[in-house]
């Protein structure tokens, strides 16, 4: 470590060793940390000071730098081959999701027939997503699933591109559930509700839909 | 739908529809979301560890993790602050394994003397000599760092995640900072 | 006295045969966090934990089994359908008594 030196307006602040000689009688750290507040509650004598808004000016490049450094690394790794998602992939259970067990109606009595919740739930995102301009996200079933027969309300989160109209992709959402529900189930729905929770600002691929006036 | 579709709708979608369908089981928005975040996790665990290897262990055990503990995340929206806290743990965890003897051993080592010439810094990309910059910091000093701005951690975690009083987390942080700062000011 | 493991190798053959069946899971329950692909996609066939289980139990013989299903077709007639393949089995019919014959859609896709 250097011995501390005498402060020295003409020199570099960030050279010197004596930070509050130099800050206003702050130190890097207090204003660290004021950063990291996000500058709240707001501190006059740190805004008003020319020499602290050097520094604070000089630890936001910095931040900066670091967060482009790792991505950096991360876009320059990523162009090496796949294996690493396979391999995580792999590691993943299929049906751990699979929740509860819908009971499915067989004349025998030996029969146990099940939907499991999970499959339910992958029925209605496929569905879903040939709706065009929707995307679905959260899925639940809400209702006594394991008696046959009990009214169910399908409760769906989804979000759709801006400048396409919510009741009627949310309608069509619905019709395209329905379908796909009494297609492979025997569930009493007794209502599907639609909450629109995100709405896209752009879409990323091909813009040869036209907009829903 | 073909499947290239649904990946390519995927692709678009924001990490909280992606987290809500992984937490219904959805094993194809679940690898959207490795394949968006894995790369900077990759490259947060090898910066802590200092190994490929070893990086890709700590990366798939997090998404492993992730998988099954992703249904008790609160805020879907924030899966990408999660996943880096994950990937910590996991690294440090490995690094704790790693020295079972004299853990406190570099912490006062001096940065090594050799200071990078400006001019060879030059050539470089400012990523590129901001890293070399850091690899020359001492371990403890780089360590707590990094867990604080790619981590995002607190004084008071880094503090419990590496077992120092929060005193001398914020006396490395002090000098890793000062360091930084000297030597980005310099080549700037 | 059966043999279950015949049994149980000779229904799997039969189920993946139904119209319908897309995939066959693991029966048994499995922790999130294991390392290594236990799905059997009828393509490619690996060694796996069984896909069909067949139990002797006090009140007879259980059959339990968990089924991908194609979206082509319904998911509710082909559990019927892979329901009467295993009950047709000539061993099952001979087995008596039956317990249950378990069949469990786990995807439609």
């Amino acid at each position: 470590m250097t011995p501390p030196n005498i402060p020295d307006p003409a020199s570099d602040w960030y050279l010197s060793d004596n930070e509050p000689g130099h800050l206003d009688g702050h130190t890097l750290e207090e204003l660290s940390d004021y950063l990291d507040r996000g500058r709240v509650p707001a501190d006059l004598l740190i805004d008003t000071s020319p020499a602290c808004q050097i520094a604070l000016a000089s630890l936001e490049r910095l931040r900066f730098a670091m967060s482009s450094l790792l991505q950096d690394e991360a876009d320059r790794a990523d162009v090496r081959d796949d294996s690493w998602v396979t391999a995580i992939m792999d590691g993943i259970v299929r049906d751990a999701r699979s929740g509860r067990d819908i009971p499915l109606e067989h004349p025998s009595a030996h029969a146990r027939l099940f939907v499991t919740e999970g499959a339910v739930r992958g029925l209605v995102r496929a569905a879903g997503d040939t709706v065009a301009n929707l995307i679905v996200g959260r899925c639940r079933l809400d209702g006594e699933l394991t008696t046959p027969g009990a009214p169910i309300t399908i409760a769906i989160n989804a979000s759709i591109y801006r400048g396409k109209s919510i009741p009627a992709l949310a309608e069509q959402l619905r019709q395209a559930v329905a379908a796909a529900l009494s297609a492979h189930t025997e569930l009493t729905i007794k209502a599907i509700d639609v909450t629109i929770q995100n709405i896209y600002l752009t879409r990323h691929d091909s813009e040869n839909e036209q907009d829903t006036p | 739908m073909p499947d290239s579709q649904i990946r390519a709708l995927l692709e678009h979608a924001d990490d909280r529809t992606l987290v809500e369908r992984t937490v219904d089981g959805d094993i194809r928005a679940f690898e959207v979301l490795v394949r968006r975040h894995g790369p900077l996790m990759r490259a947060y665990a090898t910066r802590i560890l200092g190994s490929n290897d070893e990086a890709d262990d700590v990366v798939q055990e997090t998404f492993i993790t992730a998988w099954a503990k992703l249904p008790t995340l609160e805020n879907p929206a924030l899966a990408k602050g999660w996943l880096m806290r994950i990937v910590s743990h996991k690294s440090i965890d490995r690094i704790r394994a790693r020295r079972h003897h004299s853990s406190l051993e570099d912490l006062d080592a001096p940065a090594p003397d050799h200071h990078s010439p400006i001019t060879a810094v030059e050539a470089l990309s400012r990523s590129e000599a901001l890293s070399q910059v850091l690899s020359e910091l001492p371990t403890d000093q780089r360590r707590c760092w990094e867990l604080k701005e790619f981590g995002d951690y607190s004084y008071a975690e880094i503090a419990e995640e590496l077992d120092l009083p929060v005193s001398t987390i914020r006396g490395l942080l002090a000098r890793a900072r000062k360091t930084l700062i000297r030597e980005m000011e310099a080549w700037r | 006295m059966t043999d279950t493991t015949a049994l149980a190798a000779d229904l799997e053959t039969a189920v993946r045969a139904v119209p319908g069946v897309s995939a066959l899971y693991p029966t048994a329950p499995l922790l999130a966090t294991i390392v290594g692909a236990v799905v059997d996609a009828i393509t490619t066939r690996t060694v796996s934990p069984a896909l069909v289980s067949v139990s002797n139990g006090h009140a007879g013989l259980s059959v339990s089994t968990r089924i991908g299903v194609t979206d082509t077709q319904s998911a509710v007639s082909v559990s019927r359908l892979v329901y009467d393949t295993i009950a047709a089995n000539p061993a099952i019919r001979a087995a008596e008594p039956i317990d249950t014959i378990s069949v469990t859609v786990a995807s439609i896709d």
